[in-house]
């Protein structure tokens, strides 16, 4: 039963992290690994949502959209590394699905939030 | 480099994962190495992580691995993701040149060979999908030597630029043909006048998409010397005012590239505005492209 319940946080988390990844990238260019410990800070079970490989089929998805660009630069073995830049389609995106999860949030607490106790 | 380390990770288990997976994505050798170096560059990230907190460099590698996944998993989204693209390129060049070959036509002999156009339109923008997807891709991996140092040069090899000047010759020949045709010269019976036209036409859109590419860009310290087959002129950093993507202006460009292909704007000395592109298919064209960003914003 605990395993379903994760199982169903990473669900509705996974639906987050278009958006999470263009807030990330909003804030500062970055290459894959960086974004992905970037990211699994500010999640409390980061580790159980955001797998290593979700990250780049996310980051080509964005990129294939033209929600980021990606240009390369020595990483610190000398070799290209490829970061990845939000663009201003991307920036648009990025306020249009956060006024969308706003309103989502703003439901649930009119709602669900308000009926239901807190667990113990 | 070696055979044990064709993937310049020197760590033999990452070897191994590499060349599963190479043996598994689709494409040239140029297309299946960006992927391959976007994730040999990940699985070293995360080794040296999990290294500085203190694992042994036996688990870290473990650790990399195991994080990532399956060669088999990561191949089956490549595979994905080119398929799409091929499928979307496809479409929309194969309903281009059909239409193109339709209004050549029609000016030419009348809609009688509709037909024909499609058909034209079918094995055109397959083949042409192919080759950007699978052969050709539209970015190219920059070497090490061109990712270190300040200065350097964004543009095409010396064999794509020989084949660039090469392919103008045959444009410039052909379109040379079509416009007497349409002036109605004699020897010219291969072309119907409207046809000569619509050839003549195509043919000089052909030779000015070819300039661009014999274009380079040499990036100094004062700022960026634009010109074909060197020289040309240096815009100072401080005169670039804007960094737009083509569709900005021709919004129905037809997607050939993966990246965007990009217009610098630059106010000129005697105060015009003038601008040079990036081709995303140039070496170094992202580092470029990054460079002019990032002063922008600064400024």
């Amino acid at each position: 039963m605990a395993q379903e319940a994760g199982s169903t946080d990473s669900q509705v988390l996974k639906g987050v992290l278009d958006t999470v990844v263009l807030y990330a990238l909003a804030r500062a260019d970055n290459y894959g690994f960086g974004l992905l410990q970037d990211i699994r800070e500010h999640f409390e079970d980061g580790d159980t949502v955001l797998k290593e490989q979700t990250i780049y089929p996310l980051l080509h998805r964005l990129e294939a959209r033209g929600f980021l660009d990606s240009y390369h630069r020595p990483g610190k073995r000398g070799t290209p590394r490829k970061f990845y830049r939000i663009t201003d389609a991307g920036r648009v995106r990025l306020s249009q699905r956060t006024a969308q999860w706003r309103r989502v949030t703003a439901l649930l607490e009119r709602t669900v939030f308000q009926a239901e106790p807190e667990p113990a | 480099m070696s055979d044990r380390n064709r993937y310049g990770t020197n760590e033999p288990a990452f070897e191994h994962f590499l060349g599963d997976l190479d043996r598994r994505l689709l494409g040239a050798k140029r297309v299946r190495e960006l992927t391959l170096v976007e994730v040999a560059d990940h699985l070293l990230e995360h080794r040296d992580d999990a290294a500085e907190r203190g694992k042994r460099t036996e688990v870290a590698v473990e650790a990399a691995l195991d994080g990532f996944g399956t060669a088999h998993e990561y191949a089956e989204f490549q595979r994905s993701a080119l398929m799409q693209r091929f499928a979307r390129l496809a479409i929309v060049s194969g309903a281009a040149f059909a239409v193109m070959m339709f209004g050549m036509q029609w000016i030419g002999d009348g809609p009688a060979k509709l037909w024909t156009s499609a058909a034209q339109g079918l094995l055109y923008g397959p083949g042409l999908a192919a080759w950007l997807v699978f052969v050709q891709p539209s970015r190219r991996l920059p070497s090490s030597s061109e990712v270190e140092g300040e200065d350097f040069t964004v543009g095409c090899g010396p064999r794509m630029r020989g084949l660039t000047v090469l392919m103008m010759v045959v444009f410039s020949a052909i379109g040379l043909g079509g416009l007497a045709a349409s002036l109605g010269f004699a020897g010219q019976e291969s072309f119907s006048p409207g046809e000569g036209l619509a050839v003549g036409a195509c043919s000089l859109l052909l030779l000015g998409m070819c300039w661009g590419y014999l274009t380079q860009l040499q990036v100094t310290g004062p700022g960026i010397l634009v010109g074909p087959l060197g020289g040309g002129t240096l815009v100072r950093w401080d005169q670039v005012g804007h960094l737009r993507p083509r569709t900005e202006r021709w919004p129905w460009m037809p997607p050939f590239y993966w990246g965007r292909v990009l217009d610098v704007e630059y106010v000129d000395t005697d105060e015009t505005l003038r601008s040079f592109t990036i081709f995303p298919d140039a070496a170094n064209a992202s580092r470029l492209t990054y460079m002019v960003s990032r002063r922008l914003t600064e400024s």
